[in-house]
Protein backbone atom coordinates (compact mmCIF):
# COMPACT_ATOMS: atom_id res chain seq x y z
CA UNK A 1 0.00 0.00 0.00
CA UNK A 2 1.53 3.34 -0.99
CA UNK A 3 1.54 6.43 1.18
CA UNK A 4 -1.35 8.08 -0.63
CA UNK A 5 -3.61 5.06 -0.28
CA UNK A 6 -2.71 4.87 3.40
CA UNK A 7 -3.87 8.41 4.09
CA UNK A 8 -7.27 7.74 2.54
CA UNK A 9 -7.73 4.84 4.95
CA UNK A 10 -6.72 7.11 7.82
CA UNK A 11 -9.72 9.33 7.18
CA UNK A 12 -12.05 6.57 8.27
CA UNK A 13 -9.81 5.29 11.05
CA UNK A 14 -9.34 8.71 12.62
CA UNK A 15 -12.01 11.19 11.55
CA UNK A 16 -15.05 8.98 11.10
CA UNK A 17 -14.43 6.82 14.15
CA UNK A 18 -13.32 9.81 16.19
CA UNK A 19 -16.46 11.78 15.45
CA UNK A 20 -18.59 8.74 16.16
CA UNK A 21 -17.14 8.66 19.66
CA UNK A 22 -19.05 11.83 20.47
CA UNK A 23 -22.38 10.77 19.03
CA UNK A 24 -24.94 10.37 21.71
CA UNK A 25 -22.80 12.17 24.25
CA UNK A 26 -24.51 14.89 26.18
CA UNK A 27 -22.63 18.00 27.17
CA UNK A 28 -24.08 17.66 30.63
CA UNK A 29 -24.85 20.89 32.37
CA UNK A 30 -21.77 22.90 31.54
CA UNK A 31 -22.65 24.05 28.03
CA UNK A 32 -26.25 24.75 28.86
CA UNK A 33 -25.28 26.69 31.94
CA UNK A 34 -22.75 28.65 29.96
CA UNK A 35 -25.38 30.09 27.68
CA UNK A 36 -27.03 31.81 30.62
CA UNK A 37 -23.97 32.82 32.54
CA UNK A 38 -23.72 36.22 30.92
CA UNK A 39 -20.61 38.33 30.54
CA UNK A 40 -19.30 37.38 33.98
CA UNK A 41 -19.05 33.76 32.96
CA UNK A 42 -15.62 32.49 33.89
CA UNK A 43 -14.47 30.41 30.95
CA UNK A 44 -17.39 28.71 29.29
CA UNK A 45 -18.86 28.04 25.88
CA UNK A 46 -20.45 31.47 26.14
CA UNK A 47 -16.97 32.98 26.27
CA UNK A 48 -16.25 31.45 22.90
CA UNK A 49 -19.01 33.60 21.48
CA UNK A 50 -17.31 36.72 22.74
CA UNK A 51 -14.18 35.73 20.84
CA UNK A 52 -15.87 35.69 17.48
CA UNK A 53 -16.69 39.36 17.02
CA UNK A 54 -15.60 41.02 13.81
CA UNK A 55 -12.89 42.99 15.58
CA UNK A 56 -11.38 39.91 17.13
CA UNK A 57 -11.42 38.00 13.85
CA UNK A 58 -9.68 40.91 12.17
CA UNK A 59 -6.90 40.51 14.71
CA UNK A 60 -6.72 36.82 13.95
CA UNK A 61 -6.36 37.44 10.25
CA UNK A 62 -3.58 39.97 10.67
CA UNK A 63 -1.45 38.05 13.10
CA UNK A 64 1.63 36.38 11.72
CA UNK A 65 1.32 32.76 12.73
CA UNK A 66 5.03 32.04 12.76
CA UNK A 67 5.77 35.02 14.98
CA UNK A 68 2.96 34.08 17.32
CA UNK A 69 4.33 30.59 17.92
CA UNK A 70 1.00 29.02 17.12
CA UNK A 71 2.22 25.45 16.88
CA UNK A 72 2.73 22.98 19.69
CA UNK A 73 6.19 21.53 20.02
CA UNK A 74 6.55 17.87 19.26
CA UNK A 75 7.77 15.20 16.94
CA UNK A 76 6.05 14.83 13.59
CA UNK A 77 8.41 12.28 12.18
CA UNK A 78 11.39 14.50 11.66
CA UNK B 1 17.62 -7.44 21.94
CA UNK B 2 18.95 -8.69 18.64
CA UNK B 3 18.39 -6.44 15.63
CA UNK B 4 20.45 -7.27 12.56
CA UNK B 5 19.64 -3.95 10.90
CA UNK B 6 21.03 -1.95 13.81
CA UNK B 7 23.99 -4.24 14.37
CA UNK B 8 24.98 -3.97 10.69
CA UNK B 9 25.51 -0.20 10.98
CA UNK B 10 28.88 1.45 11.46
CA UNK B 11 29.49 3.20 14.79
CA UNK B 12 29.03 6.72 13.37
CA UNK B 13 25.81 5.68 11.63
CA UNK B 14 24.41 4.29 14.87
CA UNK B 15 25.30 7.52 16.67
CA UNK B 16 23.48 9.54 14.00
CA UNK B 17 20.30 7.55 14.50
CA UNK B 18 20.72 7.52 18.27
CA UNK B 19 20.75 11.32 18.22
CA UNK B 20 17.52 11.38 16.24
CA UNK B 21 15.72 9.08 18.71
CA UNK B 22 17.19 10.86 21.72
CA UNK B 23 15.82 14.17 20.43
CA UNK B 24 12.47 12.54 19.78
CA UNK B 25 12.39 11.46 23.43
CA UNK B 26 12.50 15.07 24.54
CA UNK B 27 9.91 16.10 21.98
CA UNK B 28 7.52 13.39 23.13
CA UNK B 29 7.69 14.88 26.62
CA UNK B 30 6.88 18.27 25.10
CA UNK B 31 3.74 16.70 23.65
CA UNK B 32 2.91 15.22 27.05
CA UNK B 33 3.11 18.75 28.46
CA UNK B 34 0.84 20.01 25.71
CA UNK B 35 -1.76 17.36 26.43
CA UNK B 36 -1.54 18.07 30.15
CA UNK B 37 -2.35 21.73 29.48
CA UNK B 38 -5.19 20.77 27.18
CA UNK B 39 -6.59 18.34 29.73
CA UNK B 40 -6.71 21.16 32.25
CA UNK B 41 -8.49 23.41 29.76
CA UNK B 42 -11.05 20.75 28.94
CA UNK B 43 -11.73 20.16 32.62
CA UNK B 44 -12.45 23.88 32.95
CA UNK B 45 -14.40 24.46 29.75
CA UNK B 46 -15.94 21.09 29.06
CA UNK B 47 -15.57 17.98 26.97
CA UNK B 48 -17.60 14.82 26.57
CA UNK B 49 -16.38 11.82 28.55
CA UNK B 50 -14.70 9.94 25.66
CA UNK B 51 -12.65 13.02 24.78
CA UNK B 52 -11.67 13.64 28.39
CA UNK B 53 -10.60 10.02 28.73
CA UNK B 54 -8.52 10.09 25.54
CA UNK B 55 -6.78 13.35 26.40
CA UNK B 56 -6.05 12.21 29.93
CA UNK B 57 -4.59 8.96 28.63
CA UNK B 58 -2.57 10.86 26.04
CA UNK B 59 -0.41 12.45 28.75
CA UNK B 60 0.68 9.01 29.91
CA UNK B 61 0.99 7.73 26.34
CA UNK B 62 3.39 10.49 25.38
CA UNK B 63 5.61 9.75 28.38
CA UNK B 64 5.64 6.14 27.18
CA UNK B 65 6.63 7.33 23.71
CA UNK B 66 9.54 9.16 25.28
CA UNK B 67 10.53 5.93 27.02
CA UNK B 68 10.42 4.06 23.71
CA UNK B 69 12.45 6.78 22.00
CA UNK B 70 15.26 6.99 24.53
CA UNK B 71 15.45 3.20 24.78
CA UNK B 72 15.88 3.01 21.01
CA UNK B 73 18.51 5.74 21.24
CA UNK B 74 20.37 3.71 23.84
CA UNK B 75 20.16 0.60 21.66
CA UNK B 76 21.69 2.51 18.73
CA UNK B 77 24.41 3.97 20.95
CA UNK B 78 25.04 0.68 22.70
CA UNK B 79 24.95 2.19 26.17
CA UNK B 80 22.59 3.24 28.95
CA UNK B 81 19.27 5.00 28.59
CA UNK B 82 19.49 8.77 29.04
CA UNK B 83 16.25 10.40 30.20
CA UNK B 84 15.63 13.83 28.57
CA UNK B 85 16.55 16.90 30.55
CA UNK B 86 13.77 19.21 31.78
CA UNK B 87 12.71 21.76 29.18
CA UNK B 88 10.14 24.55 28.89
CA UNK B 89 6.81 23.52 27.36
CA UNK B 90 5.41 25.92 24.78
CA UNK B 91 1.64 26.28 24.89
CA UNK B 92 0.44 28.47 22.01
CA UNK B 93 -1.33 31.55 23.34
CA UNK B 94 -3.42 31.95 20.20
CA UNK B 95 -4.36 35.52 21.04
CA UNK B 96 -6.95 36.91 20.98
CA UNK B 97 -8.76 33.65 21.71
CA UNK B 98 -9.69 32.88 25.30
CA UNK B 99 -11.80 30.41 27.23
CA UNK B 100 -13.59 27.62 25.44
CA UNK B 101 -12.54 28.86 22.00
CA UNK B 102 -8.88 28.63 22.96
CA UNK B 103 -9.40 25.13 24.35
CA UNK B 104 -11.01 24.09 21.07
CA UNK B 105 -8.19 25.66 19.06
CA UNK B 106 -5.67 23.76 21.15
CA UNK B 107 -7.55 20.52 20.48
CA UNK B 108 -7.55 21.28 16.76
CA UNK B 109 -3.85 22.17 16.71
CA UNK B 110 -2.72 19.21 18.77
CA UNK B 111 -5.14 16.46 17.70
CA UNK B 112 -6.74 17.34 14.36
CA UNK B 113 -3.49 18.66 12.89
CA UNK B 114 -0.39 17.43 14.76
CA UNK B 115 -1.48 13.96 15.76
CA UNK B 116 -3.49 13.31 12.61
CA UNK B 117 -0.62 14.25 10.31
CA UNK B 118 1.78 12.37 12.57
CA UNK B 119 -0.25 9.20 11.99
CA UNK B 120 0.34 9.48 8.25
CA UNK B 121 4.04 10.16 8.80
CA UNK B 122 4.39 7.21 11.16
CA UNK B 123 2.57 4.93 8.72
CA UNK B 124 5.01 5.91 6.01
CA UNK B 125 7.96 5.42 8.34
CA UNK B 126 6.66 2.03 9.42
CA UNK B 127 6.16 0.95 5.80
CA UNK B 128 9.79 1.47 4.93
CA UNK B 129 11.40 0.38 8.21
CA UNK B 130 13.07 -3.02 8.32
CA UNK B 131 14.65 -2.82 11.78
CA UNK B 132 12.44 -4.99 14.03
CA UNK B 133 13.01 -2.76 17.03
CA UNK B 134 12.21 0.40 15.11
CA UNK B 135 9.09 -1.20 13.63
CA UNK B 136 7.92 -2.23 17.09
CA UNK B 137 8.55 1.24 18.45
CA UNK B 138 6.80 3.02 15.61
CA UNK B 139 3.85 0.64 15.74
CA UNK B 140 3.39 1.22 19.45
CA UNK B 141 3.54 4.98 19.05
CA UNK B 142 1.24 4.96 16.01
CA UNK B 143 -1.45 2.94 17.77
CA UNK B 144 -1.61 5.64 20.47
CA UNK B 145 -1.43 8.54 18.03
CA UNK B 146 -4.57 7.29 16.28
CA UNK B 147 -6.48 7.66 19.56
CA UNK B 148 -4.95 11.08 20.17
CA UNK B 149 -6.02 12.23 16.72
CA UNK B 150 -9.51 10.83 17.24
CA UNK B 151 -9.88 12.93 20.38
CA UNK B 152 -9.75 16.12 18.32
CA UNK B 153 -12.33 15.00 15.82
CA UNK B 154 -14.55 13.70 18.60
CA UNK B 155 -14.36 17.10 20.32
CA UNK B 156 -15.30 18.92 17.10
CA UNK B 157 -18.36 16.66 16.78
CA UNK B 158 -19.37 17.17 20.39
CA UNK B 159 -21.87 19.65 21.84
CA UNK B 160 -18.98 21.61 23.32
CA UNK B 161 -18.11 23.06 19.91
CA UNK B 162 -21.21 25.01 18.99
CA UNK B 163 -22.28 26.54 15.69
CA UNK B 164 -21.00 29.99 16.59
CA UNK B 165 -17.56 28.62 17.36
CA UNK B 166 -17.54 26.67 14.08
CA UNK B 167 -18.30 29.86 12.18
CA UNK B 168 -15.22 31.44 13.74
CA UNK B 169 -12.90 28.56 12.90
CA UNK B 170 -12.11 28.89 9.15
CA UNK B 171 -9.59 31.71 9.55
CA UNK B 172 -8.14 30.02 12.61
CA UNK B 173 -7.56 26.80 10.66
CA UNK B 174 -5.31 28.60 8.23
CA UNK B 175 -3.36 30.13 11.09
CA UNK B 176 -3.06 26.83 12.99
CA UNK B 177 -1.92 24.92 9.91
CA UNK B 178 0.65 27.55 9.06
CA UNK B 179 1.84 27.73 12.65
CA UNK B 180 2.82 24.09 12.62
CA UNK B 181 3.56 23.20 9.03
CA UNK B 182 4.95 26.25 7.20
CA UNK B 183 8.50 25.75 8.40
CA UNK B 184 8.39 21.98 7.99
CA UNK B 185 7.07 22.13 4.44
CA UNK B 186 9.23 24.99 3.21
CA UNK B 187 12.50 23.65 4.63
CA UNK B 188 14.58 22.10 1.84
CA UNK B 189 17.33 20.66 4.02
CA UNK B 190 17.67 16.88 4.40
CA UNK B 191 15.82 15.41 7.35
CA UNK B 192 18.03 13.99 10.10
CA UNK B 193 18.81 10.35 9.38
CA UNK B 194 17.12 10.33 5.99
CA UNK B 195 19.94 8.24 4.56
CA UNK B 196 18.55 5.33 6.57
CA UNK B 197 15.10 4.44 5.21
CA UNK B 198 15.29 0.91 6.61
CA UNK B 199 15.42 2.50 10.04
CA UNK B 200 12.16 4.35 9.45
CA UNK B 201 13.69 7.70 8.54
CA UNK B 202 11.77 9.60 5.86
CA UNK B 203 13.43 11.67 3.16
CA UNK B 204 12.33 15.31 2.91
CA UNK B 205 10.51 14.69 -0.38
CA UNK B 206 8.58 11.73 1.02
CA UNK B 207 7.80 13.67 4.19
CA UNK B 208 6.36 16.55 2.17
CA UNK B 209 4.32 14.18 0.00
CA UNK B 210 2.87 12.42 3.04
CA UNK B 211 1.98 15.69 4.80
CA UNK B 212 0.19 17.01 1.71
CA UNK B 213 -1.68 13.73 1.30
CA UNK B 214 -2.70 13.81 4.96
CA UNK B 215 -3.98 17.37 4.58
CA UNK B 216 -5.86 16.58 1.35
CA UNK B 217 -7.28 13.21 2.35
CA UNK B 218 -7.76 13.44 6.11
CA UNK B 219 -7.41 16.84 7.79
CA UNK B 220 -9.27 19.14 5.40
CA UNK B 221 -12.05 16.63 4.63
CA UNK B 222 -12.35 16.13 8.39
CA UNK B 223 -12.92 19.82 8.99
CA UNK B 224 -15.48 19.85 6.17
CA UNK B 225 -17.26 16.87 7.71
CA UNK B 226 -17.40 18.79 10.99
CA UNK B 227 -19.24 21.60 9.20
CA UNK B 228 -16.31 24.01 9.03
CA UNK B 229 -15.59 26.05 5.92
CA UNK B 230 -12.18 24.90 4.68
CA UNK B 231 -11.69 27.41 1.85
CA UNK B 232 -9.10 29.57 3.68
CA UNK B 233 -7.23 26.45 4.80
CA UNK B 234 -7.31 24.98 1.28
CA UNK B 235 -5.98 28.23 -0.11
CA UNK B 236 -3.08 28.00 2.31
CA UNK B 237 -2.52 24.32 1.47
CA UNK B 238 -2.36 24.91 -2.27
CA UNK B 239 -0.44 28.16 -2.23
CA UNK B 240 1.46 28.90 0.92
CA UNK B 241 2.64 25.39 1.67
CA UNK B 242 3.59 24.21 -1.80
Amino acid sequence: MDNLTATKKLFHAIVVIGMAASLGCSSGTTAADASTDGPESDGTVADAGKDTSADVMADVNHMDASDAGDGFSGWMGC
Amino acid sequence: MHDAEIDALARDERLTLAAVWQKRGGLELQVAGGFAAIASELLEHGAVQPVMALVGQAVRDEVHHAEISVELAARYRGDDVVWPAPAPVHIPKLAPATGALRATLHMIAMCCINETVACAILEAAFAQAKSPLVRAGIQSILSDEIDHARAGWAHLASPFVDAETKRALPQWLKRLLAGKLDVLLQDESPLPGEAFPHHGMLARETFREVVHAALDDVVLPGFARAGIDTEPARAWATAGSS
